[in-house]
């Protein structure tokens, strides 16, 4: 802001828990221009003893949200803690409509712009009984996509209002009014068809709604909804003139968005003939599906129901079960996924009715209309532990993945109440001289047979008695466990762990990856840092590492070279290579000798089991050997039986290990507005239409999953 | 007490309140943001990871208000080797001068008392969310320590300190 002349100065004031410590004093002169405010401070760990570590995710949502709603400001986070050390800069100078673009970016959008409404109107203000006008200005910005859900956000001065309120109803209306009143008036919808409901034009929205205005007023202290009464009528003719122009300028979106309306409407009608036939089906005959082995038990509370996949596990289950308490609910073949269906369809399938039949709660959100018949209501849900159960393998994951699809979809209260859980059966059971032990996943397997294996094990150089301590062989193990896991991901890529260790540099592991394919020739090169890799890249531009522009001549000139076969290259980061690095200096820490890890001539280590006479020393090449050696001696004399399916359980195991409540472990499902739009994102991902996002999550996430449980 | 009369910076209302002598109305102060700290959950939502991210937000939105009023462009937020956090923008700056009634630097006075206001002049905030004035000296409160550093002229102010 220009000031008048003569420089600034630099003020400073300190506090500690709210007293003043240092009072206000300058603290150095600055230039006039520009001024500004720095706060900084500390949060007092006695008040936040859950944590005070601030998270980059969690302050950079908040910050691209603002920075949406108030195009043209520039806002930079960076996180300087060199753990987690981030930058980002938010600039958005298209403000909501560009936040719009972004929801709708992984769906499959009915009109390629989004349609953008601004104005502005007068309302009378009070401030201390002095009538004064102000203005309010109201931006709303929508587009299409072929989903069948909405999601609108609404704003009152940058304050997000998870709960509405009357700027949204205000939108609402408008937008129904329009779009109705241009149907008619262009005969889209003859005189006697019924009118569009709101549902039927709000179907497959993506909407930002952000007013400006003199003292908003909301319902808590929280802030969730806008209470104002005159902001409905000011958003709502804005709104609704707003769209009429549009229309008329825009008709073939106007038709577009009609039609899809129309459509949505039929969808509607079908669909509530089908909840009409679910609703009667619960009422006649006793009303619950016949698969379903219900408990005795009438208290909700205390009554679970476990949705199991496949008749056969739902057998054993039923067996296994506690019938007082728990109900089953067998599951033939995939659950449809609804988020490609309608809803109608959804209401066909015969799996999904008869989860909504034995849940007993209807479906749909509560609230809103609620007059529909077959409703969703949270107080007649027969069950307060919803337990999703399927096999520990690639089908049980899908189907799991179309269970919460449906659930967070088509029950979101019964999500939202925490009554949706699943199960965690055990991937392996471990009978050793017949005591029998179940094992929930690969690592924890390997534990076990590492502490087996190594109980009368030594590690020792060749030839000598200097060998590494008993108390830290487990610590050593453990790291060539981990590190097996970053090199499967390496060879994933093609590359190999030996290379990658003979392309040390000072120590320093190859940052980079580049493979090279030319025929039926692949080789493969590491380079230590970005600058070998760009002068690589420079001397074989043909390669296009970053996808340089490359002139015909020069191809031609570089086919030559290679006798005419064009060579193709993939470049990788090896994000691995830090924790690679971090456990040799590890194993480096526990007593053993990385360098060399391979030695083809002479063993780098012996392993000694036993005493005595009875000893037995077994040579080790590479080090990797010795936890392949530990992990065979751990299985001896052990029975290891993969489930490969709940089906290979028995009765009395499937109960004991994943349905007792003194011994099972439940993961339950969490699905909130703190990470609603999260799961929403990873929902049309994962299931939606858009081939390619999915893709790519999947790739993104095959490293991932490697440094899970890390 | 409604919204309005919580960002008022109304002298009369503030003697009332403060009581007579200079000294009383200090104690009151820190009354006011005690009671911050005794129930955080009233300001600040619960003192959970969401509480703590939000008193950064508490404060970010003095600057956004800044931006709404016109006078800012640019905000950074930064997160420190030490966990401590900067929200730094190019507004005008919290006003230093001394207040005519209580002989406190202003900025000292909308950062310790809870019902002084953040609003210098009538409608200097017309767009801004309602909190603002308490949501500062809120996290200041609930701050081990607690900084402000304001770039403008106003030596004038400084000559009664």
């Amino acid at each position: 802001m220009p000031r008048s002349s003569g420089g600034g100065k630099l003020h400073s004031i300190t506090f500690e828990r709210g007293k003043t410590t240092k009072p206000l004093e300058v603290i150095g002169d600055v230039p006039s221009e520009p001024t500004g405010t720095e706060i900084t401070f500390f949060p007092d760990a006695t008040i936040f003893t859950d944590t005070t570590e601030f998270e980059f995710d969690r302050l950079g949502k908040r910050m691209r949200e603002l920075a949406f709603l108030n195009p043209g400001l520039t806002i930079e986070l960076v996180d300087e803690r060199p753990e987690s050390e981030a930058a980002e800069t938010f600039f958005y100078s298209k403000g909501i409509e560009e936040f719009v673009l972004q929801l709708g970016a992984n769906k499959s959008l009915a009109h390629p712009d989004p349609v953008v409404v601004k104005g502005k109107r007068k309302v009378e203000v009070e401030y201390d009984g002095k009538v004064t006008e102000d203005d309010v200005f109201a931006d709303v910005v929508f587009q299409y996509n072929d989903s069948y859900n909405d999601h609108i956000l609404s704003y009152a001065n940058s304050i997000p209002t998870a709960d509405g309120g009357t700027h949204l109803t205000g939108f609402r209306g408008a937008l129904t009014r329009a779009i109705n009143q241009y149907a008619k008036g262009n005969k889209l919808l003859k005189e006697k068809d019924p009118a569009l409901s709101g549902d039927d034009v709000r179907e497959g929205i993506v909407c930002v709604i952000s007013v400006k205005m003199p003292n908003p007023r909301f319902s808590s202290q929280t802030k969730d909804k806008l209470v104002n009464t005159e902001i409905e009528g000011v958003v709502g003719s804005i709104v609704y003139e707003g769209l009429q122009s549009y229309f008329d300028e825009n008709p073939q979106v106007a038709k577009m968005i009609i039609e899809k309306a129309v459509n949505a409407a039929r969808a509607r009608e079908a669909a509530r003939k089908a909840r009409e036939t679910v609703r009667k089906s619960v009422l006649s005959g006793g009303g619950l599906p016949g698969k379903l082995a219900d408990c005795s038990e009438r208290d909700p509370a205390k009554s679970e129901l476990f949705i199991v996949e496949g008749d056969s596990a739902g057998g054993s289950a039923k067996a296994g079960r506690n019938r007082v308490t728990q109900a089953i609910l067998p599951l033939r073949g995939k659950v449809i996924n609804v988020e490609k269906a309608r809803l109608h369809r959804a209401l066909q399938n015969k799996e999904i009715q008869a989860m909504i039949t034995a849940i007993g709660a209807g479906i749909g959100e509560s609230g809103g209309e609620v007059d529909q018949e077959g409703v969703f209501n949270l107080d007649k849900v027969r069950y307060h532990k919803v337990v999703i159960m399927t096999d520990a393998d690639v089908d049980g994951s899908h189907i799991r993945t179309l269970l919460l699809t449906f659930f967070c979809r088509h029950m979101p209260d019964l999500v939202k109440a925490g009554y949706l859980y699943i199960a965690q059966p055990p991937l392996y059971k471990v009978t050793r001289k017949k005591r029998e032990e179940y094992v929930a996943d690969d690592a924890a397997l390997n534990e076990i047979l590492i502490a087996l294996g190594s109980e009368d094990l030594r590690l020792r150089k060749p030839g000598t008695e200097e060998s590494v301590e008993k108390d830290l062989l487990k610590g050593v193990l453990d790291s060539l466990s981990q590190l097996t896991r970053y090199t499967a991901t390496l060879e994933g890529h093609g590359g190999n762990f030996r290379d990658l260790l003979d392309a040390r540099k000072d120590g320093g592991l190859p940052e980079y990856m580049v493979r090279v394919r030319a025929g039926n020739e692949e080789e493969i090169n590491y380079f230590p840092a970005e600058r070998e890799l760009l002068e690589y890249a420079s001397d074989n531009r043909d390669l296009r590492l970053f996808n340089e522009d490359i002139t015909e001549e020069e191809a031609q000139g570089y086919l030559e070279k290679f006798d005419g076969v064009q060579r193709r290259a993939i470049k990788y980061e090896l994000h691995e290579a830090t924790a690679i690095s971090k456990i040799m200096e590890r194993l480096g820490e526990l007593g053993v000798q990385t360098d060399p890890f391979y030695c083809d001539d002479k063993p780098i280590y012996e392993l000694v089991e036993g005493e005595g006479d009875q000893q037995e020393v077994d040579p080790v090449f590479n080090l990797f050997e010795i936890l392949d050696k530990v992990l065979d001696i751990g299985r001896r004399g052990m029975r290891i039986q993969r489930f490969k399916g709940l089906g290979e359980m028995n009765a009395k195991e499937l109960y004991s290990t994943t349905m007792d409540p003194s011994t099972r472990q439940l993961l339950r499902v969490r699905y909130d507005n703190d990470n609603q739009d999260q799961a929403d994102t990873m929902f049309d991902v994962l299931m939606g239409d858009v081939v390619e996002p999915r893709k790519r999550f999947i790739e993104d996430n095959a490293l991932n999953v490697q440094n899970l449980d890390v | 007490m409604s919204e309005n009369d919580a960002e008022e910076l109304n002298p009369d209302e503030m003697q009332v309140e403060g009581g007579q002598s200079y000294d009383a109305a200090q104690i009151d102060k820190l009354e006011g943001l005690e009671a911050v700290r005794k129930r955080p959950g009233m300001y600040i939502g619960d003192p959970d990871v969401r509480g703590l991210h939000h008193c950064v937000f508490e404060v970010l939105d003095n600057s956004i208000d800044e931006h709404l009023a016109g006078f800012c462009d640019t905000i950074q937020v930064s997160v420190h080797v030490d966990g401590s956090v900067s929200i730094a923008d190019n507004g005008r700056g919290i006003p230093v001068d001394m207040h005519p009634k209580f002989k406190v630097p202003a900025i000292e006075l909308v950062l310790t008392n809870l019902h002084a206001g953040g609003k210098f002049g009538q409608g200097a905030y017309k767009y801004s969310g309602g909190l603002h004035g308490v949501g500062a000296k809120c996290v200041n409160a609930l701050s081990d320590w607690f900084r402000a550093e304001v770039k403008r002229g106003g030596e004038a102010a400084l000559d009664h300190v």
